[in-house]
């Protein structure tokens, strides 16, 4: 049997649909961050969202000037981000994080007061505790276009690619602005 | 007489292409000579782009990890972090300094590794070894080694033990703010710091409150 020889013009058109298809390939392969990232759970406000290694249930969030506990006034040039929360590890004892995210900008939970705020430390497997979340935030955050969706991280700490978090949405604009907020330190057991 | 014939023409020219290098390069040498005259001379000639520029104290420099602003040099025998004491000989050489995070992660108001958010020449340069026995503290509340959120200002005090003759209250203390280029990585997740260089040197009076 006799084959039939490609046009020239049939060749060219071939090798262009293979260099697209090449393109095509490359551009949607996903990246390190995609194929390494983290594994979000969604969560919301007085609803306990659940990940491989911790749980947590935000309780509620407010924003404040001033924020107290027994021994440390806690001034800012910005305004404090607080969320008061319940997180309890579930398989082992995990060290736990927070950060709240606004267009992109990664806020993190202050370390000013390591003891009295639930993320401070290392929380035991079945043996939930509770306390506030806090972050410094900019002054004039409630202009800023992502202040309507803030999104608060709360995840094992160190290193979380291919680990649960947690993430809740928060529109921060319709909070209210306390002057000064006296704050309960954490404490063993739920709300 | 007097007439040159074709071989003595074709010997003066290829001489004078002998010679050709040595005639470029007394023309250039002369240009460059005229040119030096009006500017003082070559040894007063500087290249003004890689002259580092003064920065006034207590204003804020942008660069791409932080905003500083140099605000105050003090000696004293008190540290104030409320504890510390200086050894037999040595003092404090606090440097006051208003930071913000400029980019869209917290910020260490010191820096990372070595590349410095500021060099002190003499104690604390680009490349060194990070001082061990400096102690940073956030002005408002003492905390140590604060990160700084983005957006959010702060005064963060540098406490560096120095020998207590090494500096002289009255004299003025050079600090260089440091600026470079952030890179994506290739052997870690995150950025690397190319380009590090000092962008504006800020001369602070030191005051001495011994």
């Amino acid at each position: 049997m006799k084959r039939r020889a490609m046009s020239r013009g049939a060749r060219y058109a071939g090798g262009a649909a293979l260099l697209v298809l090449a393109y095509l390939v490359a551009f949607t392969t996903p990246g390190t961050a995609l194929v390494e990232g983290s594994i979000v759970t969604t969560g919301h406000i007085g609803e306990q969202a659940i990940t491989r290694s911790i749980a947590a249930t935000v309780h509620d969030a407010q924003l404040a000037e001033q924020v107290d506990f027994d021994f440390w006034i806690g001034t800012t040039s910005g305004i404090w981000f607080v969320a008061d929360a319940t997180i309890v590890a579930t398989t082992s004892r995990r060290g736990v994080e927070a950060d709240v995210f606004i267009d992109g900008v990664r806020y993190p939970s202050t370390e000013r007061v390591d003891t009295d705020t639930v993320d401070g430390s290392v929380i035991d497997a079945g043996f939930p505790v509770t306390g506030p979340i806090l972050v410094e935030l900019p002054a004039d955050v409630l202009t800023f276009p992502g202040a309507r969706s803030a999104v608060l991280r709360i995840s094992p700490s160190g290193d979380s690619r291919l680990d649960g978090v947690i993430e809740v949405t928060i529109d921060l604009t319709t909070l209210e602005v306390e002057s000064r907020l006296e704050l309960e330190p954490r404490r063993d057991g739920l709300r | 007489m007097g007439v040159i014939d074709d071989s003595s023409r074709a010997t003066l020219a290829s001489r004078a292409r002998g010679w050709l290098p040595v005639i470029i390069a007394a023309g250039v040498l002369a240009i460059a000579g005229v040119v030096a005259i009006p500017l003082g001379g070559w040894d007063r000639v500087w290249l003004e782009s890689a002259a580092v520029p003064i920065h006034p104290v207590g204003e804020p420099f942008t660069a791409a990890r932080l905003t500083t602003s140099i605000d105050d040099a003090y000696l004293t025998d008190v540290s104030p972090d409320g504890y510390s004491e200086a050894e037999p000989g040595d003092t404090f050489l606090v440097v006051v300094a208003t930071m913000e995070a400029t980019g869209s992660e917290p910020q260490d108001p010191f820096g990372y590794g070595s590349f410095f958010t500021f060099v002190i020449f003499g104690i604390q340069e680009l490349g060194d070894d990070v001082p061990n026995d400096l102690n940073i503290l956030l002005e408002r509340d003492g905390t140590f080694g604060p990160y700084l959120s983005p957006g959010v200002p702060d005064t963060m005090l540098f406490i560096y033990p120095v020998g207590a003759d090494e500096f002289t209250g009255g004299n003025v203390l050079r600090v260089g703010l440091t600026d470079g280029t952030p890179e994506k990585a290739d052997i870690y997740e995150g950025i690397r710091w190319v380009n590090q260089h000092i962008a504006v040197l800020v001369d602070v009076p030191i005051r001495d409150v011994r």
